[in-house]
């Protein structure tokens, strides 16, 4: 975790012996001789820590630490002295300081109360981090009997020494979710903070507060300063389900903090640093919503830098009989039910199905199935009536090219060839010129 | 934070509601809210703009009038209509889906187009067997609507048909 710390002190050598110091044990310090600076450092860039002199020239270090304590509650303050007294201390520490140290300083006194600020700071993050992180230690399990499957297995196999942001796309159901904590938990960062949000179920305000965090009083309701998912998954990785669902205006927001590593709470004036992998996914056309104005271009290849495309369930149908055998053993703890497996005819059955709802579809009616079934095997009976009612066939957007429509494209290509003459389209094409009206005609 | 809802599409006569518990499920397993029941004449209308039955409870006279004429053409009785849409609302309600009905007297093709152009996003069309196995659907057309369609189209027909 990066630890920033700021460090007023008006006397040049206890400033500069503070500095080199706090440097040498890894923090990132920056060192001011006065109030004013340091308050103006502390709008401008934010610090975990602030280490203070009490009398400085532009403001005094109480004065400081009561206008930190206002607005950026998060940041802790110790307070140096070289005039100690009882009092000093009781107002340092009903303002707000976190600690209050007497001159001379020991220098190794000094490290060690920051040590324990930056521990406890970074122990908040990971509690938020673990509290958020769904699935954190359980094994991950990936049915991939279709070679369509094993190459994504092979993909991911391919990411593991990889940073670079993910996008995952596919129809509702297919298994994004699950695909996105492997990849997490596969690479370098599975030790990390793993944290997902859904951009679909929150509206524009809520996901902007939800994704960026804010300070205390940026909106009604805002009693306190809080993180951000993106703070919170500092380190680790960020899913962001459904992100065609983002507004152009979190877009832009969210392509800052790819891009810079930096970004602002709502309501915040000083940046927040962050080093995070981002996995996307969406089961929209993209590059339609591009073109329509509805997603960002360069938002898309700063996510799309790997893409990741996880095929329907019908066109893995070698993967329903295992998912189907996987869902019935996770599922069958929970029932109490003794089922050994699957009749021949339930297995054709399902695998004679299009599910539309991929594979979550499939878990549905497993789990439907075992409360069910009163039998050793799950039969037809158990399941839903509607796959042997009826014959269920799902088709993708614009999948499919009629000889009409291969016609009437070639035929619209020819006639711009000849600048829209149809005269001359129709000899080209060898057809009259009613017989080209009417193939343009159609739609 | 849009609303996430299917479309079922059926002809205006008594098979309407034929695999719409099947829709509700599947809508219930997408995670949609919304279920548009699309009614359409199964005839070439002339014209009819999308009419919203949903509202003509509420009394715009002029739906009413409208919603009529079309359930009346697939002789659909309002009072059948009713009894079974009553039972669909019952079952979607068990499953926290919200359903909205709309008639149209345009052709299957237009009339979804026009659906899924709406306000209200639709993220899959489903075409009812009493559309897909009366026969007055030609594959073509069903070829065709799945062409011009920007979502995934899921079609139901029935092994033996439903009689309108």
């Amino acid at each position: 975790m990066v630890f920033n710390i700021l460090v007023a002190e008006d006397e040049e050598i206890t400033l500069k012996h503070l500095v080199a110091t706090l440097k040498g044990e890894g923090y990132e310090v920056l060192g001011v001789n006065d109030g004013l600076e340091a308050y103006k450092a502390v709008e401008s860039w934010g610090f975990d820590l602030i280490i203070a002199d009490i009398k400085m020239p532009g403001m005094s270090g109480l004065e400081l630490l009561a206008k930190v304590k206002e607005k950026y509650s998060d940041t802790e303050v110790i307070i140096i002295t070289g005039y100690g007294s009882i009092s000093s201390a009781i107002d340092a520490i009903r303002i707000g300081a976190h600690d209050y140290v007497t001159k001379p300083l020991e220098l190794g006194d000094i490290v060690s109360r920051v040590k324990k600020i930056y521990e406890k700071k970074l122990l908040q993050k990971q509690n938020a981090a673990l509290g958020a992180m769904p699935g954190s230690g359980k094994k991950l399990t990936i049915i991939a009997n279709s070679p369509s499957m094993n190459r994504i297995i092979d993909t991911i196999e391919s990411l593991r020494e990889s940073e670079c942001n993910v996008l995952l796309t596919g129809e509702s159901g297919v298994g994004k979710n699950l695909l996105a904590k492997l990849i997490h938990f596969s690479s370098k960062r599975e030790t990390r903070p793993f944290l997902a949000i859904n951009c679909a179920t929150l509206t524009e305000e809520l996901l902007a507060s939800e994704l960026f965090g804010h300070e205390k009083g940026a909106f009604t309701g805002a009693i306190k300063s809080k993180q951000g998912l993106i703070e919170i998954a500092d380190t680790g990785t960020l899913f962001l389900d459904e992100i065609s669902e983002m507004t152009t205006n979190l877009q832009a927001k969210l392509l800052k903090a790819i891009e810079d590593g930096e970004f602002y709470r709502v309501g915040g004036t000083k940046p927040v640093r962050v080093n995070v992998r981002f996995i996307a996914a969406t089961n929209q056309n993209v590059k339609a919503l591009i073109v329509d104005g509805k997603f960002r271009e360069d938002l898309y290849y700063r996510l799309n830098v790997m893409e990741i495309f996880i095929p329907p369930l019908r066109e893995r149908r070698e993967d329903i009989e295992p998912l189907s055998r996987f869902f019935l053993e996770k599922q069958l703890p929970k029932a109490r039910k003794k089922i050994g497996g699957f009749t021949k005819e339930a297995i054709a059955l399902l695998k004679g199905y299009s599910f539309p709802g991929n594979v979550r579809e499939l878990e549905n009616i497993i789990e439907r199935a075992i409360i069910l079934e009163k039998n050793p095997l799950i039969t037809p009976d158990s399941l839903p009536q509607s796959l042997s009612m009826f014959q269920i066939e799902t088709f993708e957007p614009g999948n499919i090219k009629t000889i009409d429509e291969l016609t009437r494209a070639y035929a619209v290509r020819v006639l711009d060839m000849v600048g829209g003459n149809k005269s001359k389209a129709a000899v080209m094409l060898g057809i009259s010129r009613t017989s080209l009206w009417r193939i343009l005609k159609e739609e | 934070m849009r609303r996430r809802n299917l479309l079922f599409v059926a002809y205006n006569n008594s098979c309407f509601d034929e695999g719409v518990p099947y829709a509700i499920e599947l809508a219930k397993t997408l995670g949609k809210k919304q279920l548009n029941l699309l009614l359409v004449r199964d005839t070439n209308g002339l014209g009819a703009n999308l009419v919203d039955l949903a509202a003509s409870v509420n009394g715009d006279a002029g739906k009413v009038a409208a919603a009529r004429e079309i359930l009346a053409e697939g002789g659909l009785e309002e009072a059948e209509f009713k009894e079974k849409l009553g039972r669909i609302l019952e079952k979607a309600g068990e499953a926290a889906i919200e359903v909205t009905v709309h008639a149209s007297g345009q052709d299957v093709r237009k009339a979804v187009k026009a659906a899924v152009g709406e306000g209200g996003r639709v993220d899959m069309v489903v075409l009812g067997p009493s559309l897909t196995t009366s026969g007055k659907l030609s594959p073509r057309d069903v070829n065709r609507l799945i062409k011009s369609a920007t979502t995934p189209v899921v079609t139901i027909a029935r092994q033996s048909a439903c009689v309108a």
